[in-house]
């Protein structure tokens, strides 16, 4: 017997077929990065976009060690997780204050903090290498780290409030009537609370940080202070560049955070969707 | 136990005034519900008491002590939310001694506490699990728990019953009494349902528009309702209005009902009522019966309820409820005749909404 689900209108495998479309469309680069990533370039000039005739796991190895990768993977591990960290932290105490806490000037103050989604980045990158030098941090992992962090400030704390505001304040009332002080009540309610929405920007910022190439760029001089996107530069040489290793490096560096992004996107699409709960 | 003063209680929001000088004294160890329609400003008191919400003017004083300035957590008070507003990341036993751990109570004090509270609400075999492992009405249970654990001065209740289905309503309503009846703690209770106020108060404060109506105690203001609000929002069926006339009949004053579809006579009182004066009339569906010498009445609606009888009747325009205790077999559209006993009529002022004292008219 068949069921209603089972048979589908003509619109709905019009939906599919625009739909899957769309996915090829977007996941065929990483696709062929991958598949480039095992061949020689040889093979790579002449079947630009065929199956490699033999998978060459070494390529990778190869890659790791040419480039000098472990360096450069140590560096963005540790910029990207501390400026996460940093930045999820700041933010959701932030978005906290202005949903739950009264203060004057709170409107202003939130207002002054989402300019921040509307300036692009090369806009305070001369005023910022400025600042680092003069503060002593320019060329140190924290030139990537604090900037890292505060430039994915506006976008988290405006998620994160969005998230607060859809969150009935019932809890946490009763965590105050029950004598808890704001402190306790942020680390002991709130926080489990808008958990999902932490985790989801956690996974955004760490996409955005650990791609981040512009400040990379400026802010670092020193060879093994580099992170990976600005050491993949290492591999396009004056004269020539060695293709396959440059595909080997990409897929060793976007590996991660596809893994991350495909283990928790459920938690992404959920946080980045919830509008209200009950 | 504390008792509970308001003292020309004052709420604003902007320039909106939604609180206007309330006055309330609250015994020690009594049950007392607000009661009013949606947006009458009986949650935001209940705010007001608990100090989640500021007071715009007047006093709020707990004790002997004025508390318009103490944070919360000082005052004392549990608080059990609408929708329980237990926390979804902590078990049951976790739930209710959150107070203690946060007052950094020793592990075994809070143990025992816990335990008392569970043991009282019969939640013992719960402890263990989440929130989100409950029934509504275990979930109510655990809200209340967490309450008793801190032995307060004051319980407050906001419309703690209104997510719960109707039989567990009844069920959780006896609950709630029975506690109050065991702890005797000093309770504030919030409903907008009359039935859960005439159930469980002590007394009863009925509100409207950020005002008191009345206070009184359940039978005291099913009996003698200050004014038309009140009447017809106390009591299920609702009391019924009908426009009357005094009028006089062989030297006596009598009552003509509802454009002359009847006439009734008076409490023996009611000769002090001036003759031609305009009432409005309100009787109690119980108190109307069946009788050759009533008001015509026309038959809309029977509701058989099993112990009882509900007649939606037309009396001269007006639809009438009455509620007989015996079974009334009558196809819409039938003619009866209904009265009801002098003795049983509220009469009111159809300007000013108010009840008329047939003792003290003219």
């Amino acid at each position: 017997m068949s069921s209603v689900t089972e048979r589908r209108s003509a619109g709905e495998w019009l939906q599919l077929a625009i739909g899957g479309a769309i996915v090829a469309v977007m996941f065929y680069p990483t696709v062929w990065m991958v598949l480039s990533s095992f061949k020689t370039n040889r093979e790579l000039f002449r079947d630009p976009f065929g199956m490699p005739s033999t998978w060459r796991w070494s390529n990778f190895a190869q890659a790791w060690e040419q480039g000098g990768l472990g360096g450069l993977y140590m560096n963005s591990l540790i910029v990207t997780t501390v400026a996460v960290s940093l930045s999820v932290f700041c933010a959701t105490a932030a978005a906290f204050a202005f949903s739950r806490l009264e203060f004057p000037g709170r409107r202003w103050v939130y207002r002054l903090l989402l300019i921040g989604l509307l300036l692009p980045p090369p806009v305070v990158a001369i005023p910022l290498f400025g600042l680092l030098r003069d503060i002593g941090l320019l060329n140190t992992l924290w030139a990537l780290i604090l900037p890292g962090a505060a430039w994915s400030l506006s976008l988290t704390v405006f998620v994160m409030t969005g998230y607060f505001r859809s969150i009935r304040p019932d809890m946490e009332e009763a965590a105050l009537l029950e004598g808890a002080s704001t402190w306790q009540i942020f680390r002991d309610i709130s926080v489990p609370l808008v958990w999902p929405s932490m985790l989801t920007m956690a996974i955004v910022n760490t996409i955005n940080i650990w791609n981040e190439l512009m400040f990379a760029l400026l802010f670092i001089t020193d060879d093994e202070k580099r992170t990976l996107p600005v050491g993949l530069i290492r591999f396009f040489g004056r004269y020539s560049t060695d293709y396959t290793m440059v595909f080997s490096a990409l897929t060793i560096t976007t590996l991660p955070i596809l893994a991350l992004y495909f283990l928790l996107q459920r938690h992404v699409i959920a946080g980045l969707s919830a509008t209200a709960m009950d | 136990m504390a008792t509970v003063t308001l003292d020309q209680v004052r709420k604003s929001f902007g320039a909106h005034a939604v609180l206007h000088g309330i006055d309330l004294d609250v015994a020690d160890g009594e049950f007392i519900v607000l009661v009013g329609p949606s947006g009458c400003g009986k949650s935001t008191l209940l705010r007001m008491i608990a100090g989640l919400e500021t007071i715009s003017d007047g006093e709020v004083v707990i004790g002997d002590e004025i508390v318009n300035d103490l944070p919360p957590k000082e005052r004392n008070i549990a608080m059990v939310f609408q929708n329980y507003a237990l926390y979804p990341h902590m078990r049951v036993a976790q739930n209710m001694g959150f107070s203690l751990r946060l007052a950094r109570r020793p592990r075994e004090e809070i143990d025992r506490e816990v335990g008392r509270a569970a043991r009282i609400l019969d939640l013992e075999a719960l402890l263990d699990r989440y929130p989100k492992e409950l029934s509504g009405g275990q979930r109510q249970r655990v809200a209340m728990g967490r309450a008793i654990v801190r032995d307060p001065d004051v319980f407050l209740f906001d419309e703690p019953l209104s997510n719960l289905d109707a039989k567990l309503r009844v069920q959780m309503r006896a609950e709630i009494k029975a506690l109050h009846q065991r702890l005797r703690t000093t309770t504030v209770y919030v409903t907008h349902d009359q039935i859960e106020a005439m159930t469980m108060a002590d007394r009863i404060v009925v509100m409207r528009d950020g005002r008191i109506e009345q206070i009184g105690r359940p039978t005291e203001l099913y009996d003698r309702p200050v004014n038309i609000f009140v009447a017809t929002f106390i009591g299920s069926p609702a009391m019924n209005l009908v426009e009357g006339e005094i009028g006089e009949r062989d030297g006596r004053k009598v009552l003509n009902v509802a454009h002359g579809a009847g006439t009734w006579d008076l409490p023996a009182a009611g000769g002090s009522l001036a003759t031609g004066r305009k009432v409005t009339l309100g009787i109690r569906p119980e108190a109307l019966f069946l009788a050759p010498e009533g008001a015509a009445a026309t038959i809309i609606v029977t509701e058989p309820t099993g112990a009882e009888t509900h007649v939606v009747m037309d009396i001269g325009g007006t639809h009438v409820t009455g509620v007989f205790r015996e079974r009334i077999e009558l196809e819409p559209g039938a003619e009866v005749r209904v009265i009801a006993s002098p003795e049983t009529y509220h009469l009111f002022d159809p300007a000013t909404g108010n009840r008329i004292e047939i003792d003290a008219a003219t």
